[in-house]
Formats: structure tokens, sequence, C-alpha cells
């Protein structure tokens, strides 16, 4: 247990020190601008369908669970308002950065670990160049700028995917259900959820491109860094959102 | 160099580029070099020659500053580089190039961008230059019109051939070649193995070659040094080592010719 917790405190402490250097790499500008639009391009494009297709199903399955419910107590056209203030508030933020963990962050794992494994990055370090400048830094910048948008969208397509089965499902009004869905949200709610992409976003980004950058060279660890970045990820997200959420309370009220 | 001799501290020489000194790596409890200390000097074409997991690469990655040695020192260019950081580092990696044993090149780059990498990495801005000397580099490995191929669509040995042109595309002075003929066919390796001593004389650079194909390092190196144990345990020229008395440098220098120990008759069968 003590060795257990000795491994963890230093990971942590390494992992901290190699965010730092990324964020001062970030100002030092060693990436250039093409690779930045490439890597956003690519993390945009390769989790905007698996994300917003994993959205439309829990705005399904929304409806479903909370209409049953509010069936009993007369209230059926406020599910909008459920399923906005659910979306917006929780589920949005919090899928999108978990399946954009098993998208991106693993992929970017890999990559990197594949590089390491083939001495890519030895090469760029013999040549000159700096791996952390060229290659992790435009990763982050670009799961830190992609999230926000990609939770926004998902949130969008998630209380779509509610107004479909209300209207033609629950025979809810379909301008009742917008009114109530848009009524609970306050701007606190909207910069609630960029503030959390932004950082779940840079969050997943310094994992994967830590543990990428980290792979040993074995035939297995490629697999294993993709894991580690998924477990890392994911229990990151969590706990920032526990954070957050308290934070983001705190303010409303 | 005269008679191999068994490792020692070198003497500080005149045109001396590197000097290693009880060198120390371990990874984890294995110790895998043990006090080795070597000194090369400018023109010098050094082929390190010993079995698998003597730590031959890991010489050389001590050489680029890839790892950092437990103990002694490396000296390049008569300037210590311990404790020095990833940027400190660059002037030196500037003037040296590195063969990796896999070849190394960069899966999302195209071949022309992988030759002109450590050009723009050192400044060039001219396109213009430098798309003419991608074409010198890839007509000098016999390789013209790939350009536009990505690595992924290469044979193993064209690959070995690109990382010599993205090599010599900036003329270093110092070149370090990690296996540069392992797992290649014995037509190919010696292809290989020609390029790299035209190589050293058409940029009279100073270069290391680690390998165990003793083939590559007859046709490459004038000064073989034969590493066991952790440390340098024979160093000298060809001939001398082959004459050598020891019989562990001799079971492995002549244990690969089939003909050696087979009676003059039965050569033919």
């Amino acid at each position: 247990m003590a060795i257990q917790m000795s491994y963890f405190f230093s990971s942590l402490g390494e992992f901290s020190e190699y965010s730092a250097l990324v964020v001062r790499r970030i100002f030092s500008r060693r990436y250039t601008f093409d690779s930045l639009l490439t890597q956003m391009h690519r993390i945009g494009v390769e989790s905007l369908s698996v994300v917003n297709l994993c959205s439309f199903f829990i705005g399904l399955v929304l409806v479903v669970q909370t209409a049953a419910m509010l069936t009993r107590f007369g209230a059926k056209s406020q599910v909008g308002m459920v399923v906005s203030a659910s979306f917006v508030r929780e589920i949005g933020p919090v899928f999108a950065a978990v399946m954009f963990t098993g998208r991106i962050g693993t992929g970017i794992a890999a990559e990197l670990g594949s590089m390491v494994v083939t001495e890519q990055i030895d090469a760029y370090r013999v040549f000159g160049a700096d791996p952390i400048g060229r290659l992790a830094v435009p990763r982050v910048l670009a799961t830190t700028l992609m999230l926000p948008p990609i939770i926004l969208i998902a949130n969008l397509v998630g209380i779509f995917a509610g107004y479909l089965l209300a209207r033609f499902h629950l025979n809810v009004s379909g301008d009742i259900y917008l009114d109530r869905s848009f009524e609970i949200l306050t701007h606190t709610d909207l910069v609630g959820c960029v503030i959390k992409g932004v950082l779940f976003g840079l969050t997943i980004g310094l994992i994967a491109t830590f543990v990428g950058l980290k792979t040993e060279r074995a035939t297995e660890a490629v697999g294993l860094s993709t894991t580690k970045t998924m477990v890392r990820g994911v229990i990151a997200v969590l706990v920032l959102d526990l954070m957050l959420a308290k934070i983001l309370v705190a303010v409303q009220s | 160099m005269g008679k191999p001799t068994t490792s020692g501290q070198p003497t500080r020489k005149q045109g001396e580029l590197l000097r290693a000194e009880g060198v120390v790596v371990k990874f984890g409890s294995k110790t895998v070099l043990d006090g080795l200390s070597l000194s090369i000097d400018s023109g010098e074409n050094v082929a390190i020659l010993g079995g698998s997991g003597t730590g031959k690469s890991v010489f050389l990655k001590l050489v680029v500053g890839l790892l950092e040695p437990e103990q002694g020192s490396i000296h390049l260019w008569g300037q210590s580089t311990e404790g020095l950081d990833e940027d400190a580092w660059i002037p030196f990696r500037r003037r040296m190039g590195m063969v990796f044993q896999s070849g190394a090149l960069f899966d999302s780059m195209s071949v022309f961008e992988n030759i002109a990498f450590p050009m723009r990495q050192r400044g060039d801005s001219d396109e213009g230059a430098i798309a003419k000397r991608v074409e010198e580099c890839l007509a000098w490995v016999d390789l013209e019109g790939v350009g536009r191929q990505t690595p992924s669509e290469l044979s193993g040995g064209m690959r070995r051939r690109v990382a010599l042109a993205r090599t010599i595309s900036f003329e270093p002075e110092f070149v370090l070649y990690d296996e540069p003929t392992t797992g290649l066919d014995p037509v190919t390796a010696r292809k290989i193995s020609r390029l790299i001593r035209d190589l050293d004389t058409k940029l009279s650079s100073t270069s290391i070659l680690v390998t165990h194909d003793i083939e590559c390092a007859r046709t490459v190196a004038s000064r073989w040094t034969y590493l066991a144990g952790g440390k340098i345990v024979a160093d000298g020229t060809p001939s001398e080592l082959l004459s050598s008395g020891d019989e562990d440098l001799r079971e492995f220098l002549l244990g690969g010719d089939p003909a050696r120990d087979l009676p003059l008759g039965r050569k033919r069968q």
C-alpha cells in the first residue's frame, strides 16, 4: 500500500511538472499553426459523430424515463425542462468528455506511444526538435479548444432527440417542449458548460500526451498506454466535475 | 591505435571528437555499461561490435543525449555534456546525425518531408534550395521519384536508405549508425554498407557504427572496438582484432563464417 501511494504521488508530481512544461511551451510557439489546425480538424471530425450519436440516444432515454414519472403528476409537458437541465448541467459535458477520452484521448496516446516504440520521438530529439512543443502542445490545445463546442453541439442533439420523442410519441406540443427547455437555462449554465469543456479538454489532452510519451519500448506497451489514458482520463473528468459542480452551484445560489 | 588494448582511461588528444570516461549505465538491477571508456578522433570511422544486449545501442544514445550515464562523463568536441537540458543539447545535435535501427522515419510525413525535416529544423527557409537538396539526397541513395510516397509504402531496405538520405541532408560532422543492416537480406545489407562507406568518404565525417554484422563493419570502419561485459575489451584495426588470441572475440568475429572450421575439401559440399 505504501509503495502504491508513493508511486501515485511521484506520478502526480511528474504529471504536474509535465503540465507546467506544456503550458510554457504553448507560449514559446514551437508548433506550427498548420499542425494546430490539422489536429483541431481531426479531433473535431473524429469525435463529433460518436458523441452526437450517444447524445441522441441519451436524449431519447431521458424522455422515456422522466415522462413516465411526470405523467403521474400530470406534468408531462414539463419534460423539456428536465431533459434540458440534465443535459446542459451534467450529462452533456460529462458524457461527451468520457466519449472524447475513449475516442480521442486513447487515439493520441496510441499514436505517440507508437512513435516512442518506433524511435520516432528519439529521432525528433536527435534532429533538434522538441517533441513536447511540436507534438504534445498542438494536441493539448486542440482538445482544449474543440471539446467545448462538441459539448454544446451534443447538448443540442440531446435536447432535439427529446423533442422528437416528446412531440411524436408523447404528444407534447413542440413549442411547449422548446419553451420549457430554454426557460430553465441560465447564463451560468452555458458558461459552466464551456468552462467544463475547456478544463475537461485540457485534462484529457495532458493525460493522453503524458501517457503516450511515457510509453515503454515493449510490444504490449501501446495497448497499456491506451488503457491507462482511458482509466485516468475518466477518473480525472469525474473528480473535476464534482469540484466544478460544487463551485457552480455556489455561484448560482 | 597499435595492438588491441584492454579498456582503460583514454588520454586527451588533439582533434579528439568524443571522449567517454568510466561510463556506467544500469537498468534496474542490470548493469548494461560498466565503466566504459572510449576516445574517438575527428575523421575516424569506428565500429562498435558485440553481441545482442551488450549495450552498444545504449552507448549511442548516451552520445546523442537520449540517455544520461549514472556515472562517468561524455565529452563532445572537448565539452562536457553532463547535466545538459534538451535546449543545451541542440548545438551538439546540430552537428550530429543518427541513423536509427528501425529507420525511425516519421509516419505522418512523406519521404520528401522526412528528408527536409532536419534542414527546416536548422532554420533553412529557402524551399527551392530544400527541394533541390532533397532530390540530390534521394538520387544519392538511388531512390529518385519516391519523394511523394509515405514511409509505409516503402520496403525495409528503401526505408533504411531514406533514413540515410535524411541524415546526410544537412551534412553532419559526426554520424552514428545503429545496426543499419539488421533484418535486411544480404544483398540489401551490402548495398547499405557501401552507401555508408561512400557517405563517410563524401562528407569526410567521423562515424560510429554499432553492429554485429561483421561484413558491414569490414566495409565501413577502419577501427573496430569489441564490447563485452559493459566494457570495451578490444580496440584496434580489423586485422588486429581478427588475429586476437581472445577466444570470445574470435568466436564472435569468425563464428558466423561457415567455412572457417571446415577442412578445405569440404568447402564445396
